[in-house]
């Protein structure tokens, strides 16, 4: 495992490779716009290496030289095996500030708006797209659907921005619960709520609010012990296997106290700091 | 410390007309519809100037920046009268110097004198605006009422307001609108009494301020500042990097003293986000000092041992003897990596080719299999790349905006408000989204429709909609011919012309009124440019790929892609899943997103400057995507090893 803290997956590690943060290292991302911009080192890595570094050093273990001296060098490799690529180097990013690929012969500055003349297949293909309702339905023991999203100071599971001031904001995670369900079921804003799907279950505090609409609860998954995904489901998308986040058939009640999953998930996590602070300890001795 | 050159006011938007005029004796070309002030300023001629700023419209009420100009009466403010051809214009003469100065003592007589312990001591406008007009009494006293007790508002953890230096030049309140779309600031009172405010709130905290920063950013003064400024001074070099949070991909300075990072600043030449930025990107970087941080590499033998700090070379020697250990024993295909989408190109690169090189097995996948995996293979089947079709930019000459799974303001937060600019100006707004997301009703956002759908009904809403569209005849048919698959055209029509996919028949199982349905198609297909941006709302179902491809239909048929305003938008979350998918780390794909059937048999896949080949005959077929790794990984912890960066367990 490789991460800048000692996250939720890191718990069940055995080999912790630390990692540094993008302050610390030379890359290049790619946004939503297929924008191309370079990350650029303004510090020294805490840990020692640029992440390449330490992917570069294990494959030499392993008895495979990755012999680079820069990542500039592995953005070379890149651009010679890619086609969409080909015209992409630093120097290129260092004068354009960043660049939109397709971006190679034919796009030597890249390529803002896809598709122009035609498409990249060709002809566009229409595909059928006949609805099958997900397995995942609502019944008397489950009526009401869970679905997630994010919120603007947190970030996906937090491991960063719960390390800033940003949980001044967002210190936890809460499930939106339309008035009329929340009657129905005695539930007042900020109490602790059950909330249970054929998975498992979990609880949060309430937040009553006509946000969301009768039948359907919401929340937000930045923090572990919240366990968002702890109560959806298994299914996934049929073509490549990506998960039914977004729909849960669920139940809610109010409750006096943490899920027993929860429970487990602090015992544990609490555990694996100890873990990881005992060997501090003996290091400082 | 380089500073970014501030023209006072926008370029103009006009691109092709030109006019010449003169400045202080030099000739200038610019575009028709520049501003004097900014025109003065290409050709390097700095007019004095408080209220502008080139983020924000003229305001022109700072009365600093007047000119004179031959045959005209009067001293206009520069920053709002544009040039003309053949205009003569004077920024320096004795008249203007006495009116600048004159304002200058104002400004002065109700400002604390504390220039050498202020927080923008060496980067204060004005500061520098007392030297530029060589002030150097202000006769007016300071013992008449004024603002100097005003109180701090330390409630924001990132910046200070203190009203105290405040010279009411509107920029923040401007910024708030105009560059992030929230109208959190107002100024409250009428002449000697005009103070910035948070609306009603008492503080910035409570308010509905997002904390953007943008306001911070066009502070002239030190009223609205960093607090890592007031605590370190400031920078002295700078950088340019990239944001590692969301998708937008926003370009930063990187304000630095030596290794310390002062403070973010949102790049004015960043492709992305033109200067903007939003409170993670410019204030939530803490972490990367923050005390959890571990440094050195640890092992341990079970996941119930304390943990051990070793050398580098122990650790990574450690791994792969362990790595080799489980090979042999449990074979080639018992190890894999995830990576995360928020590692460099160059890292997931470099992942893909180990898992690929040194592993020897194309066991490596990446955490965009739990978010826009659908979008790769809807777009790859549709359109034939699995990427998003436009630029950002390009939202600003949509007219009607679609927005199905997505929270903009929130997930995509700089983008969220280049939208909202576009919607003041008038584009349509049509929400799918089970939930009231902000950009539902906002601050002079309204959507025409939000169509609330039951989660899990996408494809029935999509396919509902495609029926308005085929048959009600408004199918853009001579791009449909000019551009697709005739056949695979004239079949989907048929399908989606249905009784059973029409918006009356699926109304129940969608919770949307058929009525809805049908106005927001109607909109969508006749409104002038139509865009589609969407988010995981569309693809974390077990029809995601099916309703990717649904939106592709839409904007296929309705002719709305393949040019600025339109397009296919697949907002993606983190800072590289994009690039993650582009550089191969699935197991089904190689760098460049190039599958398997199109690739040459196995062994097919040659590594530059590698002395083998790698086969991919054992996993020619996707059978380690994530879920099943981490599935795997949980039976047989020891048998997943590389683990980059992500945070799967949380997430899944």
């Amino acid at each position: 495992m490789q991460d800048l803290f000692l996250n939720e997956t890191a718990m069940y590690a055995h080999v912790f490779l630390p990692g540094c943060s993008f302050l610390e290292k030379s890359g290049t991302f790619t946004n939503a716009e297929r924008r191309i911009s370079p990350v650029r080192r303004v510090m020294t890595p805490k840990n020692g290496y640029e992440d390449w570094q330490i992917t570069a050093m294990l494959s030499e273990a392993l008895g495979y030289p990755m012999p680079y001296q820069h990542a500039s060098e592995i953005m070379d490799e890149i651009a010679r095996l890619t086609p969409t690529f080909h015209g992409v180097s630093y120097q290129k990013l260092e004068e354009l500030g960043s660049i939109q690929w397709p971006c190679n012969e034919a796009h030597p500055e890249g390529t803002p708006i896809m598709h122009i003349d035609e498409f990249v297949r060709g002809k566009g293909r229409f595909m059928i797209t006949e609805y099958v309702p997900t397995s995942e339905k609502v019944n008397a023991k489950y009526p009401l659907i869970l679905t997630t999203g994010r919120i603007l100071s947190q970030y996906n599971v937090g491991a960063q921005t719960r390390r800033t001031d940003n949980v001044a904001w967002h210190p936890e995670d809460k499930v939106e619960i339309h008035p009329q369900d929340a009657e129905d079921r005695g539930i007042k804003d900020g109490d602790w709520v059950g909330i249970t799907s054929r998975a498992g279950n979990t609880v949060l505090r309430a937040n009553i609010t006509e946000r969301v609409q009768p039948g359907v609860i919401y929340t937000t998954f930045h923090h572990p012990e919240s366990g968002a995904n702890v109560i959806t489901t298994d299914n996934s998308d049929w073509a490549t296997n990506c998960p039914e986040f977004k729909v849960t058939a669920v139940e809610v009640s109010r409750v006096s106290q943490l899920s027993e999953w929860q429970r487990q998930y602090q015992e544990f996590s609490q555990d694996q700091i100890a873990l990881a602070q005992q060997q501090d300890e003996s290091h400082i001795e | 410390m380089d500073k970014q050159t501030d023209y006072g006011t926008p370029a103009s938007r006009n691109t092709e007309q030109q006019v010449t005029l003169d400045i202080d004796g030099h000739s200038i070309t610019v575009a028709k519809g520049t501003s004097i002030m900014h025109a003065a300023m290409q050709a390097g001629i700095s007019i004095p100037k408080l209220c502008a700023t080139d983020s924000l419209e003229p305001f022109g009420s700072c009365r600093l920046c007047l000119v004179e100009i031959d045959g005209r009466r009067g001293y206009p403010a520069s920053c709002t009268t544009p040039v003309d051809e053949g205009l003569k214009v004077h920024t320096q003469t004795p008249k203007l110097a006495d009116i600048r100065r004159g304002v200058m003592e104002l400004y002065i007589s109700d400002h604390p004198l504390d220039c050498l312990t202020c927080s923008a001591n060496g980067d204060c406008e004005l500061q520098d605006m007392a030297g530029a007009v060589g002030l150097r009494e202000v006769r007016y006293g300071y013992e008449g009422s004024n603002h100097l007790s005003a109180e701090k508002d330390n409630s924001n953890p990132y910046f200070q307001f203190d009203a105290s230096k405040c010279i009411v030049c509107s920029r923040c309140v401007r910024a708030c609108e105009e560059t992030q779309g929230t109208f959190a600031l107002t100024i409250q009172g009428r002449g000697f009494d005009s103070k910035v405010a948070a609306g009603n709130f008492d503080n910035f905290l409570d308010s509905e301020c997002v904390s953007c920063g943008a306001c911070v950013a066009a502070c002239p003064t030190a009223t609205l500042m960093e607090k890592t400024v007031i605590e370190s001074g400031q920078p002295e070099h700078s950088v340019i990097t990239t944001c590692a949070y969301c998708g937008v991909g926003c370009s930063f300075r990187a304000e630095m003293k030596g290794e310390q990072v002062v403070r973010m600043v949102p790049d004015k030449n960043g492709g992305a986000n033109h200067g903007h930025s939003c409170v993670k990107g410019r204030f939530a970087w803490g972490y990367a000092t923050h005390r959890d941080r571990i440094t050195k590499p640890m092992i341990r033998k079970s996941i119930h041992d304390a943990w051990q700090e070793v050398s580098w070379e122990e650790a990574i020697s450690y791994a792969a003897s362990e790595l080799q250990r489980i090979q042999s024993k449990h074979g080639r295909n018992a190890i894999g990596a995830i990576t995360s989408s928020r590692c460099t190109n160059e890292e997931t690169y470099l992942v893909q080719k180990l898992v690929r090189a040194a592993f020897g097995n194309n066991n490596v996948d990446t955490c965009a299999r739990v978010c826009h995996s659908p979008t790769g293979y809807g777009l790859k089947q549709t359109l034939g790349e699995s990427a998003g079709t436009q630029t950002f930019d390009s939202v600003m000459q949509s007219d009607v905006i679609m927005v199905i799974g997505a929270n903009p303001t929130d997930g995509h937060p700089v983008f969220g408000s280049q939208m909202k600019r576009r919607l003041r100006q008038g584009a349509k707004l049509i929400i799918a989204d089970p939930r009231a997301i902000d950009l539902v009703s906002g601050p002079h956002v309204q959507a025409d429709y939000h169509l609330k759908l039951k989660p899990g009904t996408n494809v029935a809403l999509i396919t509902a909609m495609a029926h308005v569209v085929v048959t009600e005849g408004l199918v853009d048919e001579a791009f449909v011919k000019a551009r697709c698959e005739w056949d695979s055209f004239q079949y989907w029509s048929e399908f989606v012309a249905q009784p059973e996919n029409s918006p009356e028949a699926m109304e129940a199982a969608i919770g949307v009124p058929a009525s809805d349905l049908r106005a927001a198609a109607r909109l969508f297909a006749t409104g002038g440019n139509a865009a589609i941006y969407y988010g995981l709302g569309v693809t974390e179902h077990s029809q995601g790929s099916t309703m990717v491809m649904g939106i592709a239909n839409l904007a296929m048929a309705t002719g709305n892609i393949g040019r600025e305003g339109v397009g296919v938008n697949p907002l993606r979350g983190q800072n590289n899943v994009q690039g993650s998918c582009d550089m191969g780390s699935f197991p089904h794909e190689f760098p460049a997103i190039a599958t398997f059937p199109t690739m040459p048999p196995a062994p097919c896949w040659k590594m530059p400057g590698a002395d083998r080949w790698i086969t991919s005959q054992a996993c020619a077929s996707p059978i380690c995507w994530t879920l099943r790794l981490m599935v795997a990984s949980r039976r047989c912890i020891a048998k997943v090893k590389t683990l980059p960066s992500p945070t799967p367990t949380p997430s899944m």
